[in-house]
């Protein structure tokens, strides 16, 4: 269970204070998959840096299982992002010079549970990976890619997977296909957060939230 | 050991400017392995000059019109701690438009510089013939039994020496020898040798002034320590050039890993969002330098030793390389490519995760 209670981050730049988001509540049950919208510079991405402890918030509380995530050390953090998130960005973040397997394996050397090398393989194997382990990530497509970063992001077996526009740079048809790999996922117990612009899949998932000008709410979908 | 495998799959990638940046490594380690053998060779071909003109050997110009010297000699001779000694008077003569350089010796001048003879005799089976004998040099312009004319006097070659080295008077290879006893003018020097050179030194000074004779004295140890003093110096002063390109090999890898860093800073976002530590971060990059250094290192002392080699070769001298100065170089190379690589690796951990990711 994920809960977020008043919290609030401000950025300034410059002397101009941006709030990016303010006195969001949210409430996640595990097993939901949430979809979040909301406008280009409404908050999201800062939202879901927050849920995936890569940046704290001025104020308020956020707890993990009970646990305020914003109290842990740096350490500590580092621990929870290695050992409970799953990441899945637009860009993919692929490092370039290892190969496609190298890349899935990244996670197993900072976590501490250990997705097994038959499972790798049956992963590849299901996302149509298989003949393209030993590539490097520029010889691949972008929908390709995103597979990859998904597979990746599942090597810890994380407790929450947040994926910030993961079709963004995507055409239909492959964003059609992350879409109900999510869908399969979620399905098998995980918790997910996906940030999106596209309305269409506003109805995939169980909870819809809108994002609007550093505001959260929880819409009908 | 994941570091080491990243490490080796960033380089089939990036390897060049990498490979680079060892190279600069290898040059200065180059430079320092070089600087340590040219400084061996100039030290030992000097000090070999040095140490052949007779250790603890003392010089002075004498006046020995008034007989005191004779004196004092005899004295010397009777009380005092001087081995050897042997009066040397020094001229020029020509033969057929050239000048040679010609030496007043006592037979004892041959065993001060442990001089042998090639061929014929040295002087003392030869009471009063007019003879002479001749360096290595000149043994294809006079022959034995050849005659010279010096100030309308006929001498005799009785001998041609073996060849010494070249020493810090003069060299003896060109010189024509003769008696002393036939030296007229009234200036002389005399070389000793002694065992205990201070104590001698003063000694001899006591004497002199004691007979009022006129007279300087060199040391030849005087000479040495100078001398070692100044190859000390220099052998410093080319370590140090040494260092500076230590520190330009320096300066270039920290500039490379900066650039590196920049260049990574999606990874390192990844690597943290995946849950590295900073610390994590931090000893890959570290580590990443490190290895560079003693990659560097490694092919330093392998051009190292061929161009020592080589020289060595060319030069026609031993092979120096300490294993001193190996380890030193290695721990060299690894201070200076952590000092390179601490400020990169660290900028590279405190990068925020955010704003890396949101480029
Ligand atoms: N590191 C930062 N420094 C300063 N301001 C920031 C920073 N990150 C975000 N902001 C500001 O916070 C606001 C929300 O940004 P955020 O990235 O969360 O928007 P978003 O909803 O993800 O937009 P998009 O859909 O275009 O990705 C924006 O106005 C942005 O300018
Ligand atoms: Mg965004």
């Amino acid at each position: 269970m994920i809960v977020l209670e008043g919290v609030s981050k401000d950025f300034v730049m410059k002397g101009r204070v941006v709030q990016a988001l303010k006195n969001v509540n949210m409430c996640i049950d595990d097993g939901d998959f949430v979809v979040i919208v909301g406008k280009s510079g409404s908050g999201k991405s800062t939202l879901l840096h927050i849920l995936g402890g890569l940046l704290s918030a001025d104020s308020g509380k956020y707890l993990v299982d009970g646990v305020d995530v914003f109290s842990y050390s740096a350490k500590q953090l580092a621990m929870f992002r290695a050992n409970t998130i799953g990441f899945v960005f637009q860009q993919f973040y692929l490092v370039p010079y290892l190969s496609v397997y190298e890349n899935i394996k990244l996670p197993l050397v900072y976590g501490k549970h250990l997705e097994h090398e038959a499972q790798i393989m049956s992963y590849l194997q299901v996302l149509q990976l298989d003949l393209w382990k030993q590539h490097l990530p520029h010889q691949l497509s972008g929908g390709q890619k995103q597979r990859v970063c998904i597979i990746r992001a599942l090597m810890n077996r994380p407790k929450l997977l947040l994926c910030d526009e993961p079709t963004g740079a995507l055409d239909h048809q492959s964003a059609q296909q992350i879409m109900q790999l999510l869908k399969v996922l979620n399905r098998s117990g995980m918790t997910i957060v996906l940030v999106t612009h596209d309305l269409r899949y506003k109805s995939l998932g169980n909870r819809l939230f809108r994002v609007d000008n550093g505001m959260v709410c929880e819409c009908k979908i | 050991m994941q570091n080491i495998k990243w490490l080796y799959l960033y380089c089939k990638k990036y390897g060049l400017r990498w490979l680079l940046c060892c190279l600069s490594m290898a040059i200065a380690v180059v430079c320092m392995c070089l600087i340590s053998y040219i400084s061996y060779v100039v030290q030992n071909a000097l000090l070999e000059q040095v140490s052949l003109m007779g250790t603890d050997l003392l010089m002075g110009y004498l006046d020995r019109t008034d007989g005191l010297l004779d004196t004092f000699v005899e004295d010397i001779e009777q009380y005092g701690e001087v081995d050897r000694y042997s009066f040397v008077g020094s001229d020029i003569f020509y033969f057929e438009q050239n000048v040679y350089d010609l030496k007043f010796v006592e037979n004892s001048y041959f065993d001060l510089y442990q001089m042998e003879i090639g061929s014929g005799r040295l002087f003392y089976d030869f009471e009063d013939e007019h003879v002479v004998v001749v360096g290595k040099d000149l043994a294809n312009t006079f022959r034995l039994h050849d005659r010279i004319l010096y100030h309308n006097q006929w001498y005799t070659v009785i001998g041609i020496l073996d060849s010494v080295s070249e020493s810090f008077y003069g060299n003896d290879n060109t010189c024509v020898f003769v008696p002393y006893r036939f030296y007229d003018s009234s200036h002389t020097q005399l070389l000793m040798k002694s065992t205990d050179e201070v104590f001698t030194k003063q000694y001899l000074s006591y004497y002199l002034d004691m007979y009022a004779i006129e007279y300087e004295i060199f040391c030849q140890s005087q000479i040495k320590e100078a001398m070692k003093l100044l190859l000390e110096l220099m052998e410093k002063v080319l370590y140090i050039i040494g260092c500076v390109s230590f520190v330009v090999s320096m300066l270039g890898i920290g500039n490379v890993m900066l650039f590196s860093v920049e260049q990574r800073k999606s990874e390192i976002g990844i690597r943290k969002a995946m849950g590295a530590s900073d610390f994590s971060i931090f000893i890959q990059f570290l580590l990443e330098v490190c290895v560079m250094s003693v990659v560097g290192y490694v092919m330093g002392m392998v051009l190292s030793v061929l161009c020592i080699l080589l020289f060595s070769w060319y030069l026609d001298s031993h092979f120096h390389l300490t294993i001193s100065m190996s380890l030193y170089l290695l721990l060299m190379c690894l201070g200076i490519g952590s000092i390179a690589g601490v400020a990169p690796a660290y900028l590279a951990c405190k990068k925020d995760v955010v704003d890396v990711l949101s480029v």
